[in-house]
């Protein structure tokens, strides 16, 4: 079971041949924080929103954008590639192997969902050499493309943000497109774990909070991650002379406790991922 | 916290806070040691050597010296006593001299001196505790004794009776010091158990006293009474210049474990306990900061070691004492052999948490998941990158090929750094080849790169294959890298004939001979060809190196024509001025240890043409050396050909027995020395730049390594590693993201690519950071050593040791940082 050993003439890889090029602008090969276990993780290129709080500006644009970044040394920092789904696949095979059991495949972003096709092929060739998948997206798509996915999916990471009216005017996830969604895949019997960063701002208020608990219980979502704000992510604005976004103070621990408080329920679990694990 | 763990926390501590401070009080003086060279001149150099064996373990056990170098003392809560004094491969050793003045200035001439006594080996532990140092005496007391008596009959007396003679009185010596020492070691006890208020410690002394009367001098029976003997006979090796490894210890003890258990004499636990002390013991002599080691310098002139002349980074190796515990593996009869001992010492290390001695863990497929996941844990929890791990399904097959029967091969060891050898029955020495200095060499009409205008083209080092502008495909520059692939073998191999014709004329080693192999039976020193078998180990430096520039020459160059090769050895030779693109170029093109065939193959390439270069060296070797020919002109032929080796005389085999004749094994790294070994080496087509530090052993060029830990063995396990019996070493560095199962994932990862050595450190880049910032202060001296204590627990890969990273080069520690 060997990245080596794929060769053409096997059938899943002959899709994975036909299918698009995937475009991507980082591969995370020992992550915690995308899903169960310890994960490769694939940041596809591309988003059709425009977050005011995105933490990944770069990963945006439909092509890597080029980036002024500080780095030491001569190497030139990575910044992205387009290839087929199965060269992509040999290059992550000796890294799945390695988390067989013990975690698995992520496609992040960017948003996966905006390359379905690529996407697609890339869990199936997955699917085949039996590695967990899991895809982290905003869900802010036709129900179609959710459904073509989901028999490849083992976990939707599912993020929800619901935001005040006056901001909903900028390219955000629409909330009742998403909550169709998550609706749909935990009524199919999905593994689905919902996740709501909390941005001050912006989703960290208690109106923001009581109605995604509304949406959470209307739609049966029975696990929730909180993701505390990582308030470092001016570099890649600046890299791309973007102008960076501001936030207001926040305390941490008060905001996990208060979205804790108001979020959980009897039938549902709360936990939250730190930013910066020990 | 358990007591047990208590007391060995508490003892760790105390040996830290003197590592972190100026250790140079607690060295060994000349004038703390009669000269032995000077008292007894007339007496033959094996038994001057054992004589200042002697003298060194009673100036160990001398009140007056132990005031200044703490060696003789028992501390606050040890179980296993006696102290090793303060020396390592970085800072040397002090040791009695007994060598007359005509010998040093001799031996000076090869750069040899007391100091190169090689180590580098393991001994027959089994032995020590089955029959103990008392059945060693009494059997060269019979000798002796029928010896003598061939001495007076008529025609006696030859050299070779004198020299048994010689070496057993030398052996004699040797174990009858060491028992001394151990007594005076109980004598200590009693007296402390004495004065001692505590009634628990008292009976503790009170044991400690009853097992050092009793071994090393008897046989040991309790388990406490075989870890004590094992530990005074490692001592007194590693006190008198002999850096020994501790051959497989679970193996060894687990019949006196049962023993102890059985008879309720006492419990795991304390079984952990016990060992941990042990551990501790083995680690007492490390220095955690660099802050006063040039007032330690103790080493001469480029004698470290015996392979000479050796130029060492010292303050890398500052905490290498080439102490290697095997645990697990297939034993003798091919079935797995790990037992409750090697899980005890996993568990000792989890107490101790010290980088020193190096636990080296062999697996293979049949190893339990319960040792796996023990070793996975003990990594996690200790953070020191031990236990280092074998794989047996590589490393028995490579000794088997290399022409080592079965029973053998299963049962290696591994002795210094990380070498495979075998156990209790070998001699072994080695050498290296830096194959970018090969390519150099290629590049540049077997020259190496220099912008001394005087010297042409550069520093000569071997055959002037066709210049750069002669090698019109790459075919043609593989010709010529094999051709000087070919040239730097011969040198190592005719190298390691040349040091066993010498090592026994300074540095005889006689009380480790006595438990090696046969060399006691047979009256023969190991430096005098008294071993069973005689390894010779090749081992390439900067493999990825070579590769990596293999494969960017190969497509830059050869396949798309966007350099030609004249341009590309004139920019090495400038280091890149004025081509910053050629160098990103370089940088860009893929990079070996990441699953990538066109570079793994290059690399593979590379090994194919040494293992090839290392059998053709081996029979001209043998053909020159070891058997004399009956056709007088031959002889004439034969023994010109030795001259120009610095041999003269019989046959290797007509002087160390018909069996006689050395085995090479292949393999791959660069211990710790990988910055040290890049210094000298021109800029390079992987671009990196001149002086730059090479690949860390076999692993990826540091900061190179881009598809994950997978990808790095996958690449590893392509080599056909069942070659290398002298290691093929990949460093795995992670971030601690994962928990154990990851670790564990690693090992069976390794078995299944078919890796040969792997080593996984785990710290995170965010605490080494702060580590190395902070060493940059103490470096500055705008902080105290002391203010990294908190970081002194962080113990990672050198790459031939484990050691903490506080305590590394500056160049090594940039270098690990960018690993992670």
């Amino acid at each position: 079971m060997d990245g080596r050993l794929l060769t053409t003439g096997e059938p899943h890889l002959e899709a994975g041949e036909s299918a698009p090029l995937v475009r991507y602008f980082d591969i995370r090969w020992d992550s915690v924080l995308d899903g169960p276990g310890v994960r490769c993780v694939v940041h596809l290129q591309g988003c059709h929103l425009a977050c005011p709080w995105c933490h990944s500006p770069h990963g945006q644009p439909h092509d890597s954008p080029p980036l002024v970044l500080p780095f030491e040394g001569p190497n030139p920092p990575f910044l992205g590639r387009s290839e087929s789904p199965a060269a992509l696949f040999r290059r992550l095979s000796p890294q799945l192997e390695l988390l067989r059991r013990i975690g698995g495949l992520t496609l992040s972003g960017g948003e996966p969902l905006d390359q379905v096709e690529a996407s697609e092929a890339l869990l199936r060739l997955c699917r085949v050499r039996q590695h967990h998948t899991t895809i982290e997206t905003s869900a802010d798509s036709s129900w179609d493309t959710i459904e073509r996915l989901a028999p490849w999916v083992d976990v939707w990471l599912v993020g929800l943000r619901v935001v005040p009216t006056t901001v909903r005017e900028e390219r955000v996830p629409e909330p009742s497109t998403v909550r169709r969604n998550i609706g749909g895949l935990v009524r199919s019997g999905a593994n689905v774990v919902v996740r709501i960063p909390l941005i001050p701002g912006y989703t960290d208020n208690p109106t923001s909070l009581e109605l995604a608990r509304r949406i959470l219980d209307d739609e049966g979502v029975t696990r929730v991650e909180l993701l505390p704000f990582n308030s470092a992510i001016g570099v890649y604005y600046r890299a791309m002379a973007r102008p960076e976004p501001h936030f207001a103070p926040w305390d941490e621990l008060s905001s996990l406790e208060r979205a804790h408080r108001i979020l959980k329920t009897s039938a549902r679990a709360v936990t939250y991922a730190t930013v910066h694990p020990h | 916290m358990t007591s047990g763990s208590r007391r060995v926390a508490s003892i760790v501590d105390r040996v830290r806070e003197r590592a972190l401070g100026d250790r140079s009080g607690e060295w060994f003086r000349p004038e703390m040691f009669p000269n032995i060279a000077h008292l007894y001149p007339d007496e033959p150099l094996i038994v001057r050597r054992a004589l200042a064996f002697e003298a060194m373990l009673r100036a160990m056990t001398s009140a007056e010296a132990s005031r200044t170098t703490g060696s003789f003392e028992i501390r606050d809560g040890e179980l296993i006593v006696g102290v090793i004094p303060m020396g390592s491969v970085g800072l040397g050793k002090e040791f009695p001299r007994y060598l007359t003045e005509t010998e040093e200035r001799v031996a000076a001439f090869c750069h040899r001196d007391i100091e190169s006594t090689f180590g580098h080996n393991s001994p027959d532990y089994a032995r020590v505790l089955r029959g103990g140092l008392d059945a060693i005496r009494s059997y060269c007391a019979d000798r002796l004794r029928s010896l003598e008596a061939d001495l007076e009959a008529p025609l006696g007396g030859d050299g070779a009776l004198h020299k048994k003679l010689a070496f057993y009185r030398a052996v004699d010596v040797c174990c009858r010091a060491v028992v001394d020492y151990a007594r005076a070691f109980a004598r200590l006890a009693s007296e402390k158990a004495a004065s001692e208020q505590d009634p628990v410690r008292r009976e503790e002394l009170l044991t400690i006293s009853a097992i050092c009367d009793k071994v090393p001098a008897n046989p040991a029976e309790t388990f406490h009474e075989a870890l004590q003997s094992v530990y005074f006979v490692h001592l007194a090796l590693h006190a008198t210049l002999d850096m020994m490894s501790l051959g497989r210890l679970d193996q060894v003890l687990q019949p006196f474990l049962q023993r102890s258990l059985d008879r309720g004499e006492l419990s795991v636990g304390a079984a952990d306990e016990l060992v941990a002390c042990f551990l501790v013991k083995c680690g007492e002599r490390l220095n955690l900061t660099s802050a006063w080691l040039d007032k330690q310098d103790h080493l001469d002139f480029g004698t470290s070691l015996g392979t000479s002349p050796v130029f060492l980074d010292q303050i890398a190796s500052a905490n290498n004492f080439l102490q290697n515990l095997v645990l697990g593996g297939i034993g003798p009869d091919g079935k797995d052999a790990s037992n409750e001992c090697t899980k005890i010492f996993l568990r000792a290390h989890q107490m101790a948490k010290l980088p020193t001695p190096t636990l080296d863990l062999r697996v293979h497929a049949g190893t339990p998941d319960s040792v796996k996941t023990l070793a996975a844990e003990t990594l996690l929890t200790a953070r020191q990158g031990l236990p280092i791990l074998y794989n047996d399904e590589a490393i028995v097959p490579a000794f088997e090929r290399a022409g080592i029967p079965s029973e053998f091969a299963r049962d290696y060891v591994a002795d210094g750094c990380w070498e495979p050898i075998l156990n209790g029955v070998s001699d072994w020495t080695f050498g290296m080849v830096n194959m970018l200095t090969a390519l150099e060499c290629a590049l540049n009409s077997g020259a190496q790169l220099s912008n001394n205008p005087s010297l042409l083209r550069g520093k000569k080092r071997s055959y002037a294959t066709p210049p750069a502008n002669e090698l019109a495909t790459f075919d043609d520059l593989q010709r010529a890298l094999s051709l000087q692939i070919r040239f730097f073998v011969d040198q190592v191999v005719l190298g390691i004939y040349e040091f066993y014709n010498i090592d026994g004329s300074v540095t005889p080693t006689p009380f480790f001979s006595a438990l090696l192999g046969d060399c006691l039976r047979r009256g023969i020193d190991k430096t005098w060809g008294g071993a069973s078998y005689n390894l010779g180990g090749v081992i390439a430096i900067a493999v990825p190196n070579c590769a990596n520039a293999l494969l960017a020459i190969q497509d830059l160059v050869y396949a798309r024509n966007v350099y030609s090769l004249p341009r590309v050895v004139a920019a090495l030779k400038r280091n890149f001025a004025g081509e910053a693109d050629m160098q990103r170029d370089f940088l860009r093109s893929p990079k070996y240890g990441n699953n990538d065939a066109s570079v793994d193959g290059l690399a593979k390439w590379l090994l194919d043409e040494m293992d090839a270069a290392v059998a053709a060296a081996a029979a001209l070797a043998e053909s020159i050396f070891l058997t004399d020919p009956v056709d007088p002109k031959e002889r004439l032929r034969i023994e010109n050909l030795r001259n120009l080796v610095g041999y003269s005389g019989s046959s290797m085999q007509a002087r160390f027995g018909q069996r006689f004749r050395i085995v090479f094994t292949r393999g791959a790294g660069t211990f710790g020395q990988y910055a040290f070994m890049g210094l000298g080496c021109a800029a390079s087509a992987d671009g990196r730049l001149a002086d730059a530090p090479v690949a860390p052993n076999c692993s990826p060029a540091s900061g190179t390594m881009v598809h994950g830990a997978g990808a790095v063995l996958a690449s590893a396990g392509s080599l056909a590693c069942d070659r290398f019996a002298a290691g093929l070493v990949v460093d795995l560095c992670l971030d601690p993201s994962g928990d154990a199962n990851y670790v564990e994932r690693v090992i069976e990862e390794v078995l299944r690519n078919r890796c040969n050595i792997v080593t996984v450190s785990i710290a995170s880049r965010e605490e080494l950071q702060q580590a190395f910032d902070l060493c940059e202060q103490v470096r500055a001296n705008t902080v105290p050593a002391s203010a990294l204590a908190p970081y002194a627990h962080l113990g990672v890969r050198v790459g031939g040791w484990n050691a903490p990273f506080i305590s590394f080069t500056r160049a090594q520690q940039l270098d690990y940082l960018k690993r992670i």
